[in-house]
């Protein structure tokens, strides 16, 4: 189901952080990873520099046990990425989030941003600082669901074995009801769904935890992770934005950048209006 | 403990009442000074808030209308609407603009002709046009704009889901449980601190101008012994009609009141000059439409600031004080509408009235100013309150105009004081559609007491100053309100998912 990974890489990255992201990856279950470099108008010199490079990590790639293959293209960053995944048909883009300030984002953008709005693909979003990391172990897992078309999406690889950590979080944010009683029959209604869920999900975690609250979406996922202390927040990313979120950007675009763990964005999933 | 606990509204309301009123017999000068201060603060930095929220409740309700929410019923989906379009029209009107109308339908226009801003000279062909045009503007789409957004949201709330009629009703969706601590009590205390000093101030600057005026026509001259007179005879009538409830007190006087102001509007336009004040309702409403974008939200900060400040703000001011009392009175008539009925019929109908009425008594005014040696434009600025009679003595059956006048005024007097004493005793006893009987006992009785004392102390427009700082705290809990509604329907018209009727039904009216 994971089982290769596309890794687009600037080479810009901390290679610690490059590695740490690989010995991550074995927790889904990855065992062929697809590294890729695309080139923005360099000179010959500087590509032999860059495939040098590439060498390097594919090798301690191998090293950890993955089947490694290097690609080096050239173009715009995100487009070519997202075709090149597609034209090779991984599983899945493995990315190491580039923090960028706000300022600098809006200037000239972010291409992580960027491959996360435009491909099908599932993405992972690797954000933990390598420096900090001890342990290459999944612990606790947060999955935001809003019981449209995305749990049967996303369920498929919470339940997957081969995806490993120790307690899942099922959270849901909704909307409150106009009126006490309506909220009252939402709350039951919502936590029904979500037992189904984690009755669903219980054979592939020691514990599955619920969670029923009320607040903005990309807020409360946010806080709920870090309350709980997360390593991984798994969301689905809707195809179409509808009204601000045009402007803004989905709830899966704007996690990264707010939240402090890494993300999983599983893509692909129609509005249920627009089925 | 617990009846206190019940009655925490109604209990903190009253002593905010006593207090006031005691400042201003104690000390009317200082209640005065603190007033004023608050006021023309408020009033000199926020009163472009003041124009930015009037014309975003407007635009806020048209879209409503137009939006996929209009046919969302203010009730249950079998419910139909408890008053026929006459009785609800009429009680709309007297309760939202009424008394002060019949003053300023002659004295507003008048006033902007001779003292219009500094950039247009006065007594000109163009104070003219800018005094009919800010008339219309004034008590047009944006009061009603204002009425409505809280009314709506009220109906909203209490008919189709099934809470108390109250104002901290229409923040759960925002709030959730907290609507029932602290914040929903300060919410509603706020309201009944507006309503009350509002409807005092009213009630007390009206019987002033009751009395000067008909004191002017028939000779006699206006005293404290004779407007305390007035305010105990009101205060009588108004009770025995409060005690009648809803369907039977509050409608009949107000369907009267407006057979006997269509009767005075008609008789006006018919003697006329009749295609004079034609003239002037079609020209003015094609300049009041061509220019709301720009009265809007101009507050003219290079040249006419002052002018602004002193008729636009304070009406938008007053307005928005005055929108809790309106709004629960709109709210409650309004049951069994769709949110599209509801905001065209209260948007359009009293403001086309509005517009006519400004027209024939304006426009009559203006003849009369423009054709006679009589300075009907000079006696509004000096007194508001004889202008009208005055403008009725160069009309054939003068005295009989006069009469029907002054029981107009009466009518409406009473009116507003009746349903504001309704929703004072609503907003008092947790929401209840027939509050107690004692509560609309106390509260008649201190909007009275409340008038004649600080009439007779002088710290009667203090206390309007007060009820006017109220409207800074309420365009902002409005502004909360409206996302509130938006939420709520968002939630109604897209959860099918948890679609289920609101429980419980125990806020249906018993009139």
């Amino acid at each position: 189901m994971l089982d290769t990974a596309l890794i687009p890489l600037s080479l810009k990255e901390h290679r610690n952080k490059v590695l740490s992201l690989g010995r991550l990856l074995k927790n889904f279950g990855t065992t062929r990873i697809v590294l890729l470099h695309v080139f923005e108008g360099s000179n010959r010199k500087k590509k032999e520099k860059i495939r040098a490079q590439l060498e390097e990590i594919a090798y301690q790639y191998r090293d950890i046990g993955f089947e490694v293959e290097m690609f080096f293209k050239e173009g715009s960053v995100a487009t070519t990425a997202v075709d090149f995944a597609k034209e090779m048909g991984v599983d899945y883009i493995g990315l190491s989030w580039q923090r960028k300030w706000l300022i600098k984002r809006t200037l000239l953008g972010n291409i992580d941003a960027d491959i996360i709005r435009m491909t099908d693909l599932p993405v992972f979003m690797y954000k933990k600082d390598y420096y900090l990391f001890k342990h290459w172990d999944l612990n606790k897992v947060l999955y935001a669901t809003d019981f449209k078309g995305t749990d049967s999406k996303v369920m498929p690889y919470l339940k997957n074995k081969e995806f490993q950590a120790d307690r899942l979080y099922l959270l849901h944010v909704g909307s409150r009801a106009p009126d006490p009683a309506t909220d009252k029959n939402r709350r039951e209604e919502v936590d029904n769904k979500l037992q189904r869920l984690a009755a669903e999900c219980a054979g592939a975690y020691n514990s599955v935890e619920k969670l029923n609250v009320v607040g903005t979406v990309r807020t409360q996922i946010v806080r709920k992770a870090k309350s709980h202390g997360v390593d991984l927040i798994v969301v689905g990313k809707q195809d179409k934005a509808k009204g601000l979120d045009q402007l803004l950007g989905s709830t899966a675009e704007a996690l990264p950048h707010k939240a402090h763990c890494s993300i999983f964005i599983i893509s692909g999933v129609q509005n249920r209006r627009s089925e | 403990m617990d009846w206190i606990y019940k009655n925490l509204v109604f209990i903190a309301s009253l002593l905010i009442v006593f207090f006031f009123v005691g400042l201003g017999i104690y000390d009317p000068d200082l209640l005065s000074e603190v007033s004023s201060y608050i006021h023309k603060r408020i009033i000199d930095n926020f009163g472009w808030g003041y124009l930015l929220a009037a014309f975003f409740f407007l635009v806020f309700n048209i879209w409503f209308a137009m939006s996929k929410y209009g046919d969302i019923k203010l009730g249950k989906e079998y419910e139909k609407p408890q008053y026929s379009y006459f009785a609800w029209f009429s009680m709309m009107f007297a309760a939202g603009m009424g008394i002060g109308m019949i003053f300023w339908g002659v004295a507003e226009p008048m006033s902007h002709y001779l003292n219009p801003p500094e950039y247009i000279p006065d007594s000109s062909g163009e104070a003219a046009k800018f005094a009919m045009r800010y008339s219309f503007f004034h008590w047009g789409l944006q009061p009603w704009g204002i009425y409505i957004t809280m009314s709506m949201a009220i109906a909203y709330f209490s008919f189709r889901r099934g809470m108390p009629p109250l104002i901290s009703s229409c923040f759960y969706p925002l709030l959730g449980d907290r609507i029932y601590s602290s914040i929903g009590y300060i919410i509603d205390i706020l309201a009944v601190f507006a309503t009350i000093f509002g409807i005092a101030t009213s009630l007390g600057l009206g019987a002033m101008q009751i009395t000067s005026g008909v004191g002017f026509v028939f000779g006699f001259e206006s005293s404290f012994q004779v407007i305390f007179i007035l305010i105990c005879v009101v205060t009588v009538l108004f009770m025995i009609s409060s005690m009648t409830g809803l369907d039977k007190g509050i409608q009949i006087l107000s369907k009267t009141n407006i057979l006997l102001a269509m009767i005075l509007l008609g008789f006006l336009l018919l003697v006329g000059p009749t295609t004079y004040i034609l003239n002037i309702f079609t020209s003015t409403v094609a300049d009041y439409f061509s220019s709301l974008f720009d009265m809007s939200l101009s507050t003219h900060p290079f040249r006419g600031y002052k002018w602004t400040q002193s008729w636009t703000l304070f009406y938008w001011a007053w307005w928005i004080a005055w929108s809790p009392f309106v709004g629960l009175f709109v709210a409650s008539i309004s049951r069994g509408r769709t949110i599209r009925e509801f905001i065209l019929g209260a948007l359009l109908v009293p403001t086309s009235l509005t517009f006519l009425w400004f027209s024939v008594f304006g426009g009559a005014a203006f003849h009369i100013q423009l054709n006679t040696d009589a300075s009907i434009a000079r006696i509004a600025s000096e007194d508001v309150s004889i202008v009208l009679f005055q403008l009725f003595s160069h009309y054939p059956m003068g005295t009989a105009l006069t009469i029907v006048t002054v029981l107009l005024l009466g009518i409406f007097f009473i009116t507003s004081a009746d349903s504001a004493t309704y929703v004072l005793s609503m907003m008092t006893s947790n929401g209840r559609l027939s509050p107690p009987a004692v509560k609309k006992l106390v509260w008649g009785f201190t909007i009275s007491s409340t008038a004649t004392i600080l009439l007779y102390s002088g710290g009667l427009e203090a206390l309007q100053k007060m009820a006017i700082a109220a409207a800074l705290p309420f365009t902002v809990i409005m502004l909360f309100m409206c996302k509130s509604l938006l939420k709520a329907l968002e939630y109604e018209y897209t959860q099918e998912l948890y679609s289920s009727e609101p429980e419980g039904d125990e806020f249906t009216s018993n009139h």
